[in-house]
């Protein structure tokens, strides 16, 4: 009799909220997944973001190479230092990860080291907001230029983010920030690329 | 017996009530949340193709730029290599005679993306895109043509012919008739029209006298020379490949082709915005400027923006050693016509250019979001309003942009001409 009863009563609040619970579960899961999906969607167009300025840092790093003429065997001045805002901050210890800067924002290129969401290249000084990819260069000599004008230049670039739900004390793209950002891959992605950049010697 | 019966009686109606009412709203939310589901990853798939055709569609078009003025000329009008009977004149092909890697032109608006302020470029980029050989070969001038028989034995004749002489197929192929040929001798450049080419065992490309040949001897400071002693001149064809945005539903190149493109893409009853969807186009021209059937390709689905800048050099040089200091150029400025714009009887210099800024916006198949987001900087699009041009209201698409500065290391250190 006693089973009976205790069959044909009904559920009780702690079964209740087990249940309730147990559908909790399955639709934070859910939830979460959709989470999981637009994040990594998002992450898939910010990688294709940071991949193309760093290609982009690259080919306008060979564009400033091109300026950088001198010295050759007809004039020994070297106008790096004149000709160039970017290759002039080549450094002469090799590889260290000190060496890593934040290149300079260009007017007249209207490039630098910081871009908005969608890739644009932004100047820092008037549009703090908008920035969402930084990048860093590091440039160091393969071979030193000489008389012979075939100087050539190892540049690396690397362009970072913050990753999803991620913060950084103060501002990620300035100067004072580089030495934070270095091995700093909790908090940012990075993209790195490396190329050449060759001295001009026609 | 009493409290059995008490305990094993049915439900009350007011039970039953309360629990078909718990069960209604539990299944409720469970429908509303399947459905939202079921949209929130259909809407999330849909960026993703939009990501990765965008992407593939973006890498083609900065491989080719990068690849413009690949041996020919960035610009035929000032090329001090270049050597031809007159200046180019109106006798010329039209495209030959305004030769150059860049071209960047505005073409006619289309509503559905002026309405939501995007006005796509186009961009002419020259260059040999077919192969990257050269194909030493003997020229006989005869009366208006000059015919130039390929040298058999380098390598690049023996890959055209498997190993053997190529036959007519394979020469008209690689050297189609209404394509602009460079030959290259002793440093200079000459620049042709080709009409014919044959194979067998003297494969031979014909070029008729659009533009003339300049034939050295009689004092002429520059020309062709044949015959025995002559050193022997290089040929490759120049190719001239234009992308734009432009609708594969209304101006496909063929009948064929927009019944194709018809069969391919949705219905407007199913996906709105179908009926004004614009595509990312490459084509290839001919050497007089008309498009070359069978050559247009769909390279990036529901492209709604190209934007060009050129980066160069900021004038002449300083002293015929030093390049001048690079500029960025937007179509904005009045620079920028000086350099993309046609270079025939004008002293445009796209040599000038040492990278293009590209960006390329493409939107998701379907208008996922019901209200707009404000434009980034530079004009840049986050959302495509589907209903500007007179489809659905409140339906907006998302976006994705691709931006890149492409360099033209074919031309990397031109400076000419002189200040």
């Amino acid at each position: 009799m006693t089973l009976n009863a205790r069959t044909q009563r009904g559920y009780t609040a702690v079964e209740l909220m087990m249940a309730i619970s147990i559908f909790g579960v399955g639709v934070a899961g859910i939830i979460s997944m959709e989470k999981v999906t637009a994040v990594s969607n998002a992450h898939a167009k910010n990688l294709a973001i940071a991949s193309h300025i760093a290609e982009a840092w690259l080919d306008n790093l060979a564009n400033e190479g091109t300026q950088w003429n001198h010295p050759t065997t007809g004039d020994l001045l070297s106008d790096l230092n004149n000709d160039t805002i970017w290759l002039r901050q080549v450094s002469t210890t090799q590889d260290a990860a000190a060496n890593w800067f934040l290149p300079l924002y260009s007017g007249a290129l209207n490039f630098g080291p910081a871009f908005d969401a969608l890739g644009n290249p932004v100047n820092v000084a008037l549009n703090p907001g908008a920035v969402a990819f930084c990048s860093h260069l590091r440039l160091s000599y393969l071979y030193q230029p000489g008389a012979d004008g075939n100087g050539l230049i190892r540049a690396e670039v690397r362009v970072f983010w913050l990753r999803d739900g991620q913060t950084f004390a103060g501002d990620f793209c300035a100067a004072g920030a580089v030495p934070n950002i270095n091995g700093n891959a909790t908090a940012f992605h990075f993209v790195q690329k490396i190329s050449a950049i060759r001295e001009n010697n026609k | 017996m009493s409290a059995l019966r008490q305990r094993s009686r049915g439900f009350t109606l007011v039970e039953l009530m309360v629990s078909l009412m718990g069960g209604l709203f539990i299944s409720l939310a469970v429908f509303a949340l399947a459905k939202d589901a079921g949209r929130f990853y259909q809407s999330e798939t849909r960026i993703a193709n939009a990501t990765v055709g965008g992407l593939l569609g973006f890498e083609r078009l900065r491989t080719d730029i990068a690849r413009a003025g690949l041996m020919s000329s960035p610009n035929i009008n000032q090329d001090p290599t270049v050597c031809p009977l007159n200046p180019p004149n109106s006798g010329w092909p039209a495209n030959l005679r305004k030769l150059a890697s860049i071209q960047v032109t505005q073409p006619l608006p289309i509503a559905a993306l002026t309405a939501n302020g995007r006005t796509p470029q186009q961009i002419l980029i020259a260059g040999s895109f077919g192969s990257v050989d050269q194909y030493a070969a003997k020229p006989t001038a005869t009366g208006a043509t000059t015919t130039f028989e390929l040298v058999l034995g380098p390598g690049a004749v023996m890959r055209l012919g498997n190993g053997t002489t190529p036959d007519d197929i394979t020469m008209q192929t690689v050297f189609p008739a209404l394509h602009a040929l460079r030959i290259v001798q002793n440093g200079r450049a000459f620049y042709a029209q080709i009409v014919n080419a044959s194979g067998g065992a003297k494969p031979t490309v014909v070029v008729n006298s659009q533009p003339q040949i300049q034939m050295a001897g009689n004092g002429a400071e520059c020309g062709l020379t044949t015959g025995a002693g002559a050193s022997m001149p290089t040929i490759n064809v120049v190719n001239f490949i234009q992308y734009d945005v432009r609708s594969l539903v209304t101006n496909a190149q063929t009948a064929v082709a927009q019944a194709t493109y018809a069969k391919m893409f949705q219905k407007e009853s199913v996906a709105p915005g179908e009926a004004s969807r614009t595509e990312l186009v490459r084509v290839e021209q001919d050497i007089t400027g008309a498009p070359i059937p069978g050559t247009e390709e769909l390279v990036a689905e529901y492209a709604v923006d190209l934007n060009l800048q050129v980066t160069a050099m900021s004038g002449p040089s300083l002293n015929g050693i030093d390049p001048a200091p690079l500029a960025t150029y937007t179509p904005s400025m009045a620079q920028f016509a000086s350099y993309t714009g046609t270079t025939y009887g004008t002293a445009n210099h796209p040599q000038w250019i040492r990278s293009v800024r590209v960006r390329l916006t493409v939107r998701s198949r379907e208008g996922d979001r019901d209200s707009d987001v404000p434009n980034g900087a530079g004009n840049a699009l986050f959302r495509f309003n589907l209903g500007a041009g007179g489809g659905a209201t409140d339906s907006f698409a998302r976006t994705r942009t691709f931006q890149a500065d492409v360099a033209l290391h074919n031309q990397a250190d031109i400076l000419w001409p002189p200040p």
